[in-house]
């Protein structure tokens, strides 16, 4: 579920923020936050306050954000954002805090492709309107809530580990470039669904015991040169490369997967991406950061 | 895989629940982007539907429906259709001969019957409109347009200071007066339109980058404050295709930044104007240089200013070689003092063409020597001009 919460969720409101820039100054900005805000606090809520772990409780918060994505997508499905609305706001809120509590939950992640799949096909869903990506998390917490989600064989973790915090948060820096580039054309959404394919690729299990013997530098430097490299004509193989890149070190992350530290990782490099994408004036920088296209 | 059966049809059943009823989204042409056709000549309707994969016979059914169109009338007929996914164009073409300069859409559909345009052709171009309170500046550049005639109004950007609702609603209101006059409205967004993002996208549709053939020209609107002052690979490439494929057409630029910074030409700090284009700045001068684009006509420094394509101030003459990058003064928000040329005044540009060669882009001020550099029209002079 965490890659779910990720991939469907996080990324989708990161993407709302570069795109529509949130006014911190208004309440619909912080109510849109919430989910966010909270991740610190969430394993102790937990631990402090059993019920939320229950199994009703789960059911009401995957419910809920099953109804609060349809509902957000109804509205929202072939327009735009309005970012001041207060209404649209809470509904995101309740998507993104049904799904953090069925996530919280259920932090194991299978083996196989299938979850990456079940990624993609959302992350496809977005080429038609972005929104139906929000249905995808909503529906994920709706049937990790009522205990139907497609569990497999639990992911064996890698001999080999990474930080859970600032790896993530290079990914941040390097997945939103397609965003920024393609603004509202879908296309940045093929992308992510390339790079969601390829990252459940590598997580088949001939291949994954080859890639499992590549050192953990080799792979951050790749990942790092595709934050500089961006042929934007090839941008499918450019995501293709970072999910593999992304599906080595997947297995490498701890476990169980830290959430919050993963969520505030990715959420932080993908700010700091959006800034140094918005701020091409500051020297040196430029040749950086669209260098191949 | 059969644990994820039930997950896929769940999927498809969301998907339904958030389509259904069947809703479009018209993407092009729009106000702002409009489809300006010769008889006989096809252009495309494109559209998105509230649900993938739908036959095309039943979009184009609830396209017509909900924005007040007939794909098929008069004349006009459907030659071919294509989709993919929830999106779909629609190639139509309308044979019959269009008296006068234009037919003006007579329906929901931005669609410009061209007829014969005149040798002698004349564009306007506008940027940083006025906003709430100033409404009745706005008014009196159109019923300044109505003297001056001009065959299209060219308006690069800050629209809208002001993001409410009952803003769209007068200015559109104003661009529909333009329309009626028999002015087509070509509009990209500027920095400003970031602050109602949503409101812009929903009245002039999510084409922020854009293509309209008009007579000899082909009249390229980019959208540079996407992020910030630049442009992006994506936008870049398309600029770039949209210049391989002239067929013959003299390519005319609009973006809402100016493409260089005042250099030498600055005024203390330029008052803070900010941005020159940052993103691709290179390659996109070299690009007009090389396609022998005229003009690139930008904004945003709500003062006028003219640099030639090595980016030098040009205010000893408005006659030289190669691309003009063009700024033009606001047509209605405050004033500012950017350069050391000493005007400042709300207005707009005149620009007049023979045969689809730029003659004339500056205007004669009172003093200055004829034809005076960098100058725009004060607002209200042709105007004053017919009163008299």
């Amino acid at each position: 579920m965490s890659a779910i919460w990720l991939f469907l969720y996080v990324s989708g409101l990161v993407r709302l923020l570069t795109l529509y820039r949130l006014d911190l100054h208004h309440p619909a900005t912080l109510v849109l936050l919430i989910p966010i805000l909270l991740l610190p606090w969430m394993d102790g809520l937990r631990r402090h306050q059993a019920w939320l772990g229950s199994k009703a409780t789960l059911r009401v918060a995957g419910l809920l954000a099953l109804i609060s994505a349809i509902v957000l997508a109804r509205t929202l499905n072939l327009g735009y954002w309005e970012t001041h609305h207060l209404g649209l706001a809470v509904l995101a809120a309740l998507l993104g805090l049904g799904l953090s509590l069925v996530a919280h939950a259920f932090p194991r992640e299978s083996a196989g492709p299938g979850l990456w799949i079940w990624i993609a096909v959302w992350e496809y869903a977005g080429t038609w309107h972005p929104i139906l990506i929000a249905v995808g998390a909503g529906l994920s917490a709706f049937l990790g809530g009522f205990g139907l989600w497609p569990e497999g064989r639990p992911l064996a973790p890698s001999r080999r580990q990474v930080n859970p915090f600032w790896i993530p948060c290079l990914l941040g820096l390097v997945l939103p470039k397609p965003w920024f580039d393609f603004h509202l054309e879908g296309t940045w959404a093929s992308a992510m669904a390339a790079f969601a394919l390829t990252t459940g690729l590598a997580s088949l299990p001939r291949l994954r015991d080859y890639l499992d013997r590549i050192p953990n530098l080799w792979v951050l430097l790749l990942l790092a040169a595709a934050f500089v490299v961006y042929p934007s004509a090839w941008f499918l193989a450019w995501a293709m490369a970072v999910g593999l890149l992304w599906g080595i070190l997947w297995p490498r992350l701890p476990r169980p997967l830290p959430i919050a530290k993963i969520s505030l990782g990715f959420f932080l490099g993908a700010l700091v991406s959006f800034f140094l994408h918005s701020n091409l004036g500051i020297p040196f920088l430029r040749p950086l950061i669209w260098w191949g296209s | 895989m059969r644990r994820w059966i039930l997950a896929y049809i769940c999927a498809a059943l969301a998907i339904l629940a958030v389509g259904l009823p069947l809703r479009t989204r018209l993407d092009a042409p729009r106000l702002g982007a409009p489809a300006i056709a010769r008889a006989g000549v096809a252009f495309d309707v494109e559209f998105v539907t509230s649900l993938p994969f739908v036959p095309w016979r039943l979009a184009a059914q609830t396209v017509e429906r909900q924005w007040g169109f007939q794909l098929e009338h008069g004349g006009q007929r459907i030659l071919s259709h294509r989709s993919h996914g929830n999106r779909y164009w629609i190639t139509l073409a309308d044979p019959t001969p269009v008296q006068g300069s234009y037919r003006r859409p007579t329906d929901g559909l931005e669609h410009w019957g061209e007829g014969t345009l005149p040798d002698k052709l004349t564009l306007v171009h506008a940027a940083d409109f006025p906003s709430t309170g100033k409404e009745a500046m706005l008014e009196r550049f159109v019923d300044e347009m109505a003297v001056v005639k001009p065959q299209a109004f060219l308006a690069s950007g800050d629209l809208a200071y002001d993001s409410s609702e009952a803003w769209y609603t007068f200015m559109l209101g104003q661009f529909r007066r333009l329309e009626a006059m028999g002015i087509p409205v070509i509009a990209c967004p500027g920095n400003h339109e970031r602050g109602g993002w949503a409101r812009f996208l929903s009245h002039f549709g999510p084409r922020t980058t854009h293509r309209v053939d008009l007579g000899p020209f082909r009249i390229l609107s980019l959208d540079s404050a996407h992020g910030r002052d630049r442009l992006t690979p994506s936008q870049f490439q398309w600029f770039r295709r949209q210049l391989d494929t002239l067929d013959g057409r003299v390519p005319l630029v609009q973006l809402h930044h100016p493409v260089f910074p005042p250099g030498a030409a600055i005024l203390g700090d330029g008052e803070k104007s900010g941005g020159p284009l940052f993103g691709f700045r290179d390659g996109f001068v070299r690009l007009c240089l090389e396609r022998q684009v005229p003009l690139v006509l930008t904004g945003h420094w709500h003062q006028d200013a003219v640099f030639d394509s090595t980016g030098r101030f040009r205010d000893d003459t408005a006659d030289f070689p190669g691309t003009k990058f063009v700024v033009t003064t606001a047509l209605g928000d405050a004033l500012r003092h950017v350069t050391r040329w000493p005007h400042s005044y709300h207005g707009y540009r005149l620009l007049l063409f023979e045969q689809g060669r730029l003659v004339r882009y500056t205007q004669d001020l009172p003093g200055q020597p004829s034809p005076t550099p960098i100058a725009s029209t004060p607002s209200g002079t042709w105007l004053g001009e017919a009163r008299r």
